[in-house]
């Protein structure tokens, strides 16, 4: 499969109060079309910050990430928010959406900003709400008055609508009840099958059994990568049991 | 106490920015009130200050000496309401030409007294730089009133050069005296210098008289006139009374002008930072909700939290108001120093005190009550509804401009919908830009208006200022001159019209001393306009002065009753006219003069040069093709040099206009014989007795008003700039931090900074556009209120326009850089947050 994202000697750190802190240090790493690319890792280890600069939402301090041909970690702060219109979806483990809109218009303000408004749109989103569960007496309901669950389903719609090449998620389940949680993660998965790349983060290992390949970040670095058959094509157990031996063997 | 005031510092440092911005404000606010108003109360003083600097008289009857009579002092004397009376001689001319340093004539209107005069007048203490020799060596010395001083620019040692046709008076400036001000100057000249100008000009009695009640003035000037009407048998004639309160009056509107500006611009900064204080504790209420709820589960009351809210108030205003003092102090001393500079008297230099302490505290006290009246709202809110994020605090009801059906570009469709869903911050943003709006533009009117410079004096004179103001010889038929002049192709236009100084007219019931303007068509004048109704057409209509319609209650279309050497006819107003320089002026047709003073023929011509054709050349044509003025005559130094039939014809002019002019004789010839030649001529060719020109004195006196109000408009720009620009950057700062985390989302949903500060400056554009239509209408029917004061102000609507567009841009502008701010939100802080 095709390579999509790829760092070069990636570094990022931080100077807390005068001392620098390196959170990435020279990480060389591939994300390849179509997988559902899972990073784990102790908690500070650096997984968020590694997400970030893969998505163009930060800059690294040093190295290099390219995006296809293109060099994203040269870009300006406005170059990369177009360049996060056009390939990336988002999806938070706070959720973040506009507490000011109500549902609907917070997938159409994500929309907006890098398509026309059309009626195949409209209906687009339409489809999607009703796919995910959301139905339409909430759509122009407010994000607070709608439960944790409701508003990630929501976050995704809004992650999904301009077809991102890539999907990036920090911890999509991580505020969520574990009943929610599947639900979230079920759409996931249904996504990946039609082909959808996506990178998440995550510390929980049943949420990381949706992925086909799992990097263990520690100290900064990529000290494991696992590959898996897609989930649902295998035995649930075995691959349980698999991830979870890969996973002692990293010190988790 | 303490805790309280922790808690209004640590908000205070939380938005140091807005805080500062506010504090700014306020000492504008403190210096603008502050300054103009001890102004006001010391510039109020300044005309008592000169009346006891001077010992001038409070009310003076002007009297032609030739109408005067010693006995007629006896009335005064018998009069109980005068407590005291005097009476001294002048001599004048209207027609004196000022010779200024490089040359060029002006006019200038003038009193000559002698020392022993000038101390029946009011005091006479000279003051110099030079020593009694030094003046005692000068052959002309000459002792200038002080308070004309600046006008004219001169000092001790100057020559000062006049010039009446063509005759030269030189004197030397020997120092200068305390007179009061007027527009004629007063000069004091030694006994012999005013002796031998006497013949050549107009002596007049002037009879000075003091009154407890300012307001007997008039029925002691008319008890007076009666009495002597009956001594004399008949009633004399050109008498006239200044008033104290006129004079007092005349010496106030200027800086009262200037300072009513001021306090405008006072009132309209104070009413927006009202509205801005108000705006900011709600929407700082709103936004510190958990803070709030948190502070209220610790345990503090909300009277205690809403006291903090208002101690933060007070503390920021009072940082305010000590910098507004320093500024108020330093607008004081300015204000002053114009007042002495357009008046020549001087007032304390310290501000009163105990004003400027209640401006201070006034506004200490409302800035900190609105804040507690505001903060109260905190009591609404218990613990438990802030940590939900007070969910009042965001609408669930209609969601306004819903993105579906978006058709236009998506950042305006946001920047609409941002702009619908904050109802409130929207009614407080429109409400300060519409009072900043009428300041601009107010300013810009009255800034293009005087910025024209002295041309505003043609607008707000009330009189012709054509190039030069010719009077014609008796017997001159003026429509038949003024046609043959017009002729001239350097001549654009000539005028009919009436000498105004000899003709006075009496309103019966007021007795208002009026100059008459007469004119055949005032459609072809230049510079009288009516401030409202239209010129008047046919011989019952005339115009009034502002000022006129005032003291006899008449208003346009009212009818009144006027009265000329005991002639009485009616008359219907058809508009009314302001006039700077003579407030009592009644406008009539030619015909309409001739009802009521039947004898009157036009005897001055108002004279227009042609495009491009100067005052000289006018003077040359006139000298070349008339001879030379009757004025001009009087020299006897016929030219050396010229022929013996010349210096004749000179001489025989001379002798001709003499006895013109002193015995009213219409027509003459002569003839002279000379050995074998005849020379023989008439008075035809003497037709011009002085010309003049009324805009060059008024240029001299009202030029340090123009200019100081041209200044002061052009300034009061600028600090509406800076009250909009503060305004609009405490307004961004808040709303930025306010929606910090929706900019942050929607910076990760790939909106490029540029974008965003786009949706931002664009949501506030709605209010302020409203705002500026407002504004612009409001400030054009304000400047049509001040056409009384100022006379008509044209309004230049595209000019108008492109101010409009000007202040949207200067928002917009504003807003977008203050937006710039989002440049710093990092996506990436919060995700870390
Ligand atoms: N803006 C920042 N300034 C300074 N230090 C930072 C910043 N962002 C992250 N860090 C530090 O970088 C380290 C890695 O943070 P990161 O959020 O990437 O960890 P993580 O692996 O996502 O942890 P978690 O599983 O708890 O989310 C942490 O030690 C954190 O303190
Ligand atoms: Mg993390």
């Amino acid at each position: 499969m095709a390579t999509v994202l790829r760092t070069e000697k990636l570094c990022k750190s931080f100077s807390n109060g005068g001392l620098q802190q390196h959170i990435i240090k020279n990480l060389d790493l591939e994300i390849r079309q179509e997988d559902f690319t899972v990073i784990m890792g102790a908690s500070g280890s650096g997984k968020s910050t590694l997400l970030y600069a893969l998505s163009g939402m930060d800059k690294p301090t040093l190295g290099k990430v390219w995006f296809g041909d293109a060099e994203i970690s040269a870009y300006t702060n406005d170059q990369l928010a177009v360049f996060r219109r056009q390939n990336c979806g988002f999806v938070f483990q706070s959720i973040y959406l506009l507490e000011s809109m109500t549902v609907f218009d917070n997938i159409m303000t994500g929309a907006l900003v890098a398509q026309k408004n059309s009626p195949e749109l409209i209906k687009k989103v339409e489809s999607l709400l009703h796919k995910v569960g959301i139905a339409e007496e909430m759509w122009k309901k407010y994000p607070n008055q709608l439960s944790g669950g409701e508003c990630q389903r929501v976050g995704i719609v809004r992650a999904v609508i301009n077809e991102p090449k890539i999907l990036f998620a920090d911890e999509p389940t991580g505020s969520l009840n574990s009943a929610s949680g599947a639900d979230v993660l079920d759409i996931f998965t249904e996504l990946h099958q039609k082909g959808q790349s996506i990178v998440m983060v995550t510390h929980d290992l049943k949420t990381a059994l949706r992925g086909s390949r799992v990097l263990f970040l520690r100290d900064g670095a990529v000290t494991g990568d696992y590959e898996m058959p897609p989930y649902g094509t295998d035995d649930l157990t075995a691959r349980r049991d698999h991830l979870q031996a890969f996973l002692d063997k990293m010190g988790w | 106490m303490n805790k309280i005031f922790r808690l209004s510092l640590a908000n205070i440092r939380r938005h140091k920015k807005e805080s500062l911005f506010l504090m700014l404000l306020i000492a504008l606010c403190m210096m603008l009130l502050g300054g103009s108003l001890t102004a006001e109360q010391n510039i109020r003083k300044l005309f008592p200050a000169m009346m006891a600097r001077t010992q001038a008289w409070e009310n003076e009857i002007s009297m032609p000496e030739n109408e005067f009579d010693e006995q007629f002092l006896s009335y005064l004397e018998d009069d109980p309401r005068v407590t005291a009376f005097h009476v001294y001689h002048r001599i004048t001319d209207d027609y004196m030409r000022y010779v200024t340093p490089d040359g060029k004539e002006q006019t200038f209107l003038v009193n000559f007294l002698t020392a022993d005069e000038q101390k029946r007048a009011g005091l006479f203490e000279p003051q110099s730089t030079l020593s009694e020799a030094e003046i005692a060596a000068m052959e002309h010395p000459v002792y200038f009133s002080r308070c004309q001083k600046n006008s004219y620019h001169l000092k001790e040692g100057d020559p000062l050069t006049l010039k009446l046709g063509s005759q030269q008076f030189t004197f030397t400036v020997a120092g200068f005296f305390e007179a009061p001000w007027e527009v004629a100057t007063r000069l004091v000249i030694t006994d012999a210098d005013y002796a031998s100008l006497k013949p050549l000009l107009m002596s007049a009695a002037i009879i000075g008289f003091n009154t407890p009640e300012p307001n007997d003035a008039d029925a002691i000037f008319e008890d007076f006139i009666q009495n002597c009407t009956e001594t004399a048998g008949r009633e004399p004639e050109q008498c006239y009374v200044e008033r104290y309160i006129d004079k007092r009056g005349n010496f106030n509107t200027d800086m009262g002008f200037i300072l009513k500006i001021i306090e405008i611009m006072a009132v309209v900064i104070i009413l927006s930072v009202i509205v801005m204080i108000g705006s900011r504790i709600i929407s700082d209420i709103g936004e510190q909700i958990v803070s709030i709820g948190v502070l209220e589960a610790l345990g503090y009351r909300s009277m205690e939290i809403s006291l903090s809210y208002a101690a933060e108030y007070f503390l920021v205003a009072l940082a305010g108001c000590l910098a507004g003092t320093f500024g108020s102090v330093i607008l004081y001393r300015v204000l002053i120093g114009i007042a002495e500079k357009l008046q020549g008297f001087a007032v304390s230099q310290i501000p009163g005190i105990g004003r400027l302490f209640l401006i201070f505290g006034i506004i200490l006290l409302t800035v900190t009550l609105l804040a507690f009246r505001k903060a109260r709202a905190v009591r609404k809110i218990p613990p438990v509804q802030a940590f939900r994020r007070g969910i009042e605090n965001h609408h669930f009801g209609k969601s306004h401009f819903p993105l579906r059906n978006t058709k236009q570009n998506v950042h305006l469709r946001l920047a609409l919908k941002g702009f619908a869903d904050h109802a409130k911050q929207n009614v407080s943003l429109a409400i300060v830009v519409s009072i900043t709006t009428i300041a601009v533009v107010l300013s810009f009117i009255l800034s293009s208006y005087f910025g024209q410079g002295l041309n505003v004096l043609r607008s707000i004179a009330g009189h012709e200022l054509s190039t030069v103001q010719i009077a014609l010889m008796p017997g001159t038929d003026g429509p038949a001159f003024a046609e043959e002049l017009a002729s001239l192709p350097e001549i654009r236009k000539v005028l009919c019209s009436g000498s105004t100084a000899h003709f006075f007219v009496d309103v019966p019931e007021k007795h208002i001393n009026a100059q008459a303007d007469v004119f055949d068509d005032y459609s072809l004048t230049e510079n009288i306009f009516p401030m409202n109704g239209r010129f008047p057409e046919h011989d019952n209509e005339i115009m009034l002065t502002k000022s006129m319609s005032a003291q006899t209650g008449r208003k346009t279309g009212d009818s009144i009753v006027l009265e000329s050497n005991g002639v009485q006819k009616e008359y219907l107003i058809t508009g009314l006219v302001t006039s700077l320089v003579n407030a009592e002026t009644v406008y009539f047709t030619t015909e309409g003069y001739q009802r009521i003073c039947p004898t009157y023929q036009p005897d001055i011509l108002e004279i227009y040069a042609a495009e491009g054709v100067d005052l000289d050349t006018i003077h040359t044509l006139l000298d070349t093709r008339y001879g030379k003025q009757a004025a001009n005559l009087g020299s006897g130094d016929s030219d050396a040099g010229s022929s013996y039939e010349e210096r004749i014809r000179s001489r025989a002019a001379e002798v001709m206009s003499a006895l013109m002019q002193q015995e009213g004789i219409t027509q003459m010839e002569y003839s002279v014989q000379a050995g074998d030649t005849v020379i023989s001529g008439n008075s035809s060719a003497i037709r011009i007795r002085y010309s003049s020109n009324l805009f060059d004195l008024m240029q001299t006196l009202m030029s340090t008003l123009i200019n100081m109000i041209s200044i002061l408009t052009k300034l009061f720009m600028a600090i509406a700039a800076i009250v909009v620009s503060l305004i609009l950057a405490i307004l961004m700062e808040s709303e930025i931090r306010r929606q910090r985390k929706d900019l942050g989302i929607m910076k990760s949903m790939g909106y490029t900074s540029r974008e965003l500060m786009l949706q931002l400056s664009f949501r506030i554009m709605p209010p302020v556009c409203l705002a500026v239509v407002i504004g612009t209408a409001l400030s054009v029917l304000l400047t049509k209120l001040f056409t009384g004061l100022i006379g008509v102000v044209s309004l230049n609507l595209p000019a108008i326009l492109l101010v409009d567009v000007l202040i949207l841009a200067f928002c917009f502008g504003c807003a977008y850089f203050n937006a710039g701010k989002i440049k710093k939100i990092t996506v990436y802080e919060l995700m870390t947050e």
